[in-house]
């Protein structure tokens, strides 16, 4: 049943071919990137560029920082971070959800906030 | 090399058809809500591969750029730091899938010309992130996720415009 129904779509060889390579790459690298990245216990939070503060991750606290739109809240808990508050109109930020591995990061680019993690053995020994 | 004008009012009409229906779908797709904050459809591609497929690859250009241009407008995101990520991600998707379209398109099908560009789309975006906004290298973290979704979104709409060219009148637009 299945079986015809994959028939009728209108793919060619090539698409299959296109279509299970880039799944193999995408699920592999996916892989590789979560087992080589260890979690990490440092947040960075920047500003337009700039450091604002870093918080660590082993202490569960709360931080609001100004962007040019206004407070972004930004909250520790059990050695992730997350953003919890945005003054941004499509709070992609806020649905990133929570972080905890060294190199992750969550960006909102409207309220020009990064938050990123790192650690001691981080990402820093990654070269692309 | 020279931008063909449209040959005839018709098909002047039906580039304008296409773009307003991209509008459309454009402006519909900003309102609906995201199951996944960093993935789109990309409804919008369907008119350009459309214009792709019909036409040519200028074409689907003038579509694409009319779209992006207009879409933003509307969605008021012209001149803001989303505008330069839409325009980016726009050309990007429509060049390779024109060469795609030219060159690959024996082995595949419109399927993957959409998955190709589709791919493109995003990564220019991820590109165009890291050199303007977020110069780490950590930003590349993203591209698993990205290669994963591109081919789902990717898919979704190369099936959705085989089957509205193979079924649909819209073949006999090419004249």
């Amino acid at each position: 049943m299945a079986g015809r129904w994959i028939k009728r779509l209108p793919l060619s060889r090539g698409d299959k071919v296109l279509i299970v390579l880039l799944l193999l790459l995408g699920v592999v690298s996916l892989f590789l990137v979560r087992s080589i990245v260890p979690s990490g216990d440092v947040a960075v939070v920047e500003v337009d560029g700039r450091l604002c503060c870093r918080l660590d991750l082993s202490v569960d606290a709360q931080r609001a920082v100004r962007g040019p739109l206004g407070e972004t809240v930004v909250e520790v808990r059990g050695g992730r971070i997350r953003i919890a508050e945005s003054p941004c109109p499509h709070k992609i930020c806020v649905r990133t959800g929570w972080i905890g591995r060294s190199g992750r990061m969550i960006v909102c680019l409207p309220n020009r906030v990064v938050v990123r993690v790192e650690g001691e053995a981080g990402v820093d020994a990654v070269s692309w | 090399m020279s931008i063909p004008m449209p040959t005839s009012n018709r098909k002047l009409v039906r580039l304008a058809l296409l773009v307003s229906v991209g509008l459309i779908l454009y402006i519909f797709e900003a309102h609906i809500p995201q199951p996944l904050p960093w993935v789109r459809i990309g409804l919008a591609n369907l008119v350009t591969l459309l214009a792709l497929i019909l036409w040519g690859f200028w074409e689907a250009m003038a579509v694409l750029l009319l779209r992006v241009l207009l879409g933003s407008v509307f969605t008021g995101t012209i001149l803001s730091p989303i505008f330069p990520f839409a325009l980016a991600g726009g050309l990007a998707g429509v060049l390779i899938m024109g060469l795609a379209w030219s060159y690959l398109c024996p082995p595949l099908s419109v399927v993957g010309v959409s998955i190709l560009g589709a791919l493109a789309h995003n990564v220019s975006q991820l590109i165009l992130a890291y050199g303007l906004y977020i110069r780490r290298n950590e930003l590349f973290l993203l591209l698993p996720p990205i290669v994963l979704s591109s081919l789902l979104t990717g898919c979704v709409i190369g099936l959705i415009v085989a089957l509205v060219t193979d079924r649909g009148a819209i073949r006999s637009w090419q004249t």
